[in-house]
């Protein structure tokens, strides 16, 4: 709007044109015409200010762009009151999960009797001393924290004393009800809820940027009944830590990991810190012969090998100064089933030695065995790999010495070698089931189906007896490495493991149990062999996690199952013409009813 | 005229500006009640994630191991308490429907000896030991069953469980003819045991039941164990097999 000045009037400006001649000019139509004029302007202008407060205010009260959004929403019911997501296992049982709690401060600028509050907080709170506190209090500052994190019961014991300048701040925390049982895997956080260690580290951001729960593919049930077992061969043999895990070989889920020691989540400070180590992850060791399952796996896939082919194994093997030697000696040359039943180095030695260097290291970086795993913690081990790879690495390696991977490597690889040869990256968080699993075919079905044989027939035959859980079809492989211990191996300190899979038939779960420096007992002879220590474990293991898994219990003695897992030390895979005589009739699935006569139980 | 126009928007401005004044109070009123909820929503989440984070660690695996070793005798389930779903026989479907039943049954009532003559009541003695009484079967039902199927094992029409299964049967049951009162009832002699050392193939396939009409004095340790399955109780008699009741 174009309004002119004040006291200008557009008719008489400074170089107006005169009025019209046609009306007189008096004084007083002079006076008149500039206050009408006058008023006009003034008009004008309480007119284009009004506009504009009325403009602005119907902006401010109608389109309410400046103004602070009000709370038109009610709060999300599911969504939770924290600012931290919790974490489940795969049935939906809380593993962390964040605590609203109120801790207490004071501004001791508002304190006048900072011996009387001291006192007093002192008796609500027995654990907090008196002279410390009083030194906080008596301070020049205008905030100290006096405890963070009260119970409730404490908030109120507080509360009740009634004091001034003592206020509560709400905070959180986060609890693990599980506590110990997954501690390496969940990790925890520190005092401002980040994470700083296992999955709490990993998906800090995930964490706190979406409030759904993250769900882990571990199973409750399962991580304890792992824990128990561990427990109890740890204290069986006086071993200094173990490490368990079960796998799902057909999706690489991870369905339990178990290391101990362990520790507290909620107080993983001021502790021995070697119970915060995740020997199943972060821990690389020498395998021993566990190793002999990719070194078999590897012959029979080359198609230059086969099962029936036999190896020397009577004359040691001198490299060097070293000389590689049987843990028993044979007095025959074995087949290679018979390389794998009875665990024979130098069997596994010749066998490598026939592929040759290159293709081994090409194997195991096929099998991931060269790298970390894809495992989602940050305590993820890196494989001590020899470089340079050279011919006594190769034949150290083909029975699992001089080549240290974790125990997630093994069991990754494994369970592609069972499975139907496809490489699964493991994981820890449940695969949406509609989504297709990542893998890749590292060996041909065929060998595959051989292996599972293998497998089967340490069990049935081999070293591994005391891993057979009636009706559960058990396989595996044991391994006992020497633990180095400086520059050499050390003969009383072993890591003894067993690989276990089942129902070998057709494979759906690896139970893995290492067991470090267990020391042979009298029940065992004096052995402190995967055999004898770690593979009843296994054993026990399947034993109580088969029904969890809803495996179904078969008669191992029935022509199929035996058809599917036979192999003999010749390296044959039919059965004898008449099958054993079967204990059951045909088509009965029941495991192991007791046969006539016998009371059950 | 001009007053009267003016008088009609001062009047329509005052009455747009009590109505938007009074909303504007209602909407500042509802905003306060709906941060209070806000707010009491929070509390209640507050109070329902604790309640989980409790319910988690009570329900710590480790816990209830010691918990259940304390308070139960229930072990791991062993591979052997498994059985196929093939393997649990079907019920012989009735030749002729049994539709023909003049009524229902007491729930408990079971047909155990289909030889005998038609219209004899017989008394169960596995519904004894939870009715405390004889049952008795009925007349008709028992005259078509007997007369048709060979198999012992028939059971009845499936009797939907109710609670008055557990009433006493004497209480429920039609009026006894004066013979089967008097009877004694037989005492059922197949322990699971001995179901259990059957030879494993045959009772899936035919559920002959084993002569249990034999009279056979009961053991006084045996009467605080539950009664044993009944010979046509075919999920009973493998779970007596698997020694899994004991």
């Amino acid at each position: 709007m174009n309004v002119p000045p004040p006291g200008i009037d557009p008719a008489h400006g400074a170089y107006g044109v005169p009025p019209p001649a046609s009306k007189p000019r008096t004084s007083l139509s002079v006076a008149l015409e500039q206050s009408r004029n006058r008023l006009m302007v003034t008009a004008a202008m309480v007119a284009v200010v009004f506009t504009a407060i009325g403009v602005k205010l119907v902006d401010a009260t109608l389109f309410n762009h400046a103004a602070e959004p009000r709370p038109r929403m009610a709060a999300e019911v599911d969504a939770p009151p924290v600012n931290r997501a919790d974490i489940v296992d795969r049935n939906g049982n809380l593993l962390a999960t964040s605590l609203a709690t109120q801790s207490l401060y004071a501004d001791p600028k508002l304190i006048s009797r900072p011996d009387e509050v001291a006192r007093k907080l002192t008796t609500a709170l027995p654990e907090l001393d008196y002279k410390d506190l009083l030194g906080k209090l008596s301070g020049d500052k205008r905030f100290v924290w006096i405890k963070r994190n009260l119970t409730p019961k404490q908030q109120a014991a507080v509360f009740r004393l009634g004091l001034p300048g003592v206020y509560f701040e709400r905070e959180e925390r986060r609890f693990y009800p599980a506590s110990n049982l997954t501690s390496h895997l969940v990790g925890f956080t520190g005092v401002d809820n980040n994470g700083l260690a296992g999955l709490e580290q990993q998906f800090n951001k995930r964490l706190t940027t979406d409030p759904k729960p993250l769900q882990l593919s571990i199973d409750l049930r399962l991580q304890h009944i792992l824990k128990k077992e561990l427990q109890a061969t740890i204290e069986e043999f006086s071993a200094i830590g173990a490490t368990g895990i079960v796998y799902d070989v057909r999706n690489g889920e991870v369905l339990s990991m178990v290391s101990l020691p362990d520790f507290d989540p909620h107080n993983p400070t001021g502790l021995d810190p070697d119970t915060l180590f995740n020997r199943a992850t972060l821990g690389v060791y020498e395998m021993g012969s566990t190793f002999k399952i990719f070194n078999t796996a590897m012959s029979l896939d080359s198609g230059k090998i086969r099962v029936s082919d036999t190896f020397d194994t009577i004359n040691n093997i001198q490299v060097g100064r070293f000389t590689i030697r049987e843990y028993h000696p044979f007095r025959h040359n074995l087949t290679v089933a018979e390389v794998f039943q009875e665990s024979s180095n130098l069997g596994s030695v010749r066998m490598a030695l026939t592929l040759g260097v290159q293709h081994q290291k090409s194997f195991l970086t096929k099998l991931g065995m060269t790298r970390p795993t894809a495992l989602e913690l940050p305590e993820n081990g890196w494989p001590l790999v020899p470089n340079p790879w050279r011919e006594v690495n190769t034949m150290t390696i083909s029975f699992g010495h001089g080549m240290s991977v974790s125990p997630m490597h093994t069991v990754n690889a494994a369970a592609a070698i069972i499975n139907g040869g496809v490489l699964h990256p493991p994981t820890l968080l449940k695969r949406d089931p509609a989504a297709e699993i990542p893998g890749e075919q590292v060996i041909s079905p065929k060998t595959s189906a051989m292996m599972r044989r293998l497998f089967r027939f340490v069990v049935t035959d081999g070293t591994a007896k005391a891993a057979n859980a009636k009706g559960y079809v058990v396989g595996g492989k044991t391994g006992t490495a020497e633990k180095q211990k400086g520059r050499s191996y050390a003969r009383n300190s072993r890591m003894s493991s067993f690989l276990g899979a089942f129902p070998m038939h057709d494979p759906r779960y690896v139970v893995y149990v290492l067991v470090d420096e267990p020391k042979g007992t009298k029940k065992t002879y004096g052995f402190a062999t995967g055999g004898w220590v770690a593979a009843p474990a296994v054993g026990r293991i399947v034993k109580q996690i088969g029904p969890l898994l809803g495996v179904q219990p078969v008669d191992e003695a029935s022509p199929e199952i035996v058809n599917a897992t036979f192999i003999n030390t010749a390296g044959q895979t039919t059965p004898p013409a008449p099958p054993p005589p079967p204990a059951q009739p045909k088509g009965s699935t029941v495991a192991s009813v007791p046969p006539a006569g016998n009371k059950p139980r | 005229m001009k007053y009267k126009s003016a008088l009609f928007w001062g009047g329509l401005i005052a009455a747009a500006g009590f109505v938007l004044f009074e909303t504007s109070y209602e909407v500042q009123e509802l905003e306060e009640k709906l941060g209070s909820l806000n707010r009491k929503i929070m509390v209640e989440q507050e109070a329902i994630q604790i309640l989980k984070a409790e319910w988690s660690f009570l329900n710590d695996p480790t816990r209830l191991e010691n918990l259940s070793r304390e308070h139960l005798t229930l072990q791991p389930t062993e591979a052997r308490q498994f059985v196929a779903m093939n393997v649990v026989p079907m019920r012989p479907t009735p030749a002729v429907a049994p539709e023909e039943a003049p009524a229902p049954l007491p729930p408990m009532v079971r047909n155990q000896t289909p030889g005998k003559a038609p219209n004899v009541a017989t008394a169960s003695t596995g519904d004894s030991a939870v009715g405390g009484g004889a049952i008795v079967q009925g007349g008709v039902q028992g005259g078509v069953r007997g007369g048709v199927i060979p198999a012992s094992a028939t059971p009845m029409k499936p009797a939907p469980i109710k609670p008055s299964a557990i009433v006493p049967a004497s209480a429920k049951a039609p009026p006894l003819p004066a013979a089967a009162k008097a009877a004694p009832a037989p005492v059922l002699t197949t322990r699971p045991t001995e179901i259990a050392t059957k030879p494993a193939g045959v009772l899936p396939k035919t559920l002959t039941p084993p002569p249990a009409a034999r009279p056979q004095p009961q053991q006084a340790g045996f009467q605080a164990a539950p009664p044993p399955p009944q010979a046509h109780d075919s999920i009973g008699v493998l779970v007596a097999r698997l020694g899994a009741n004991r």
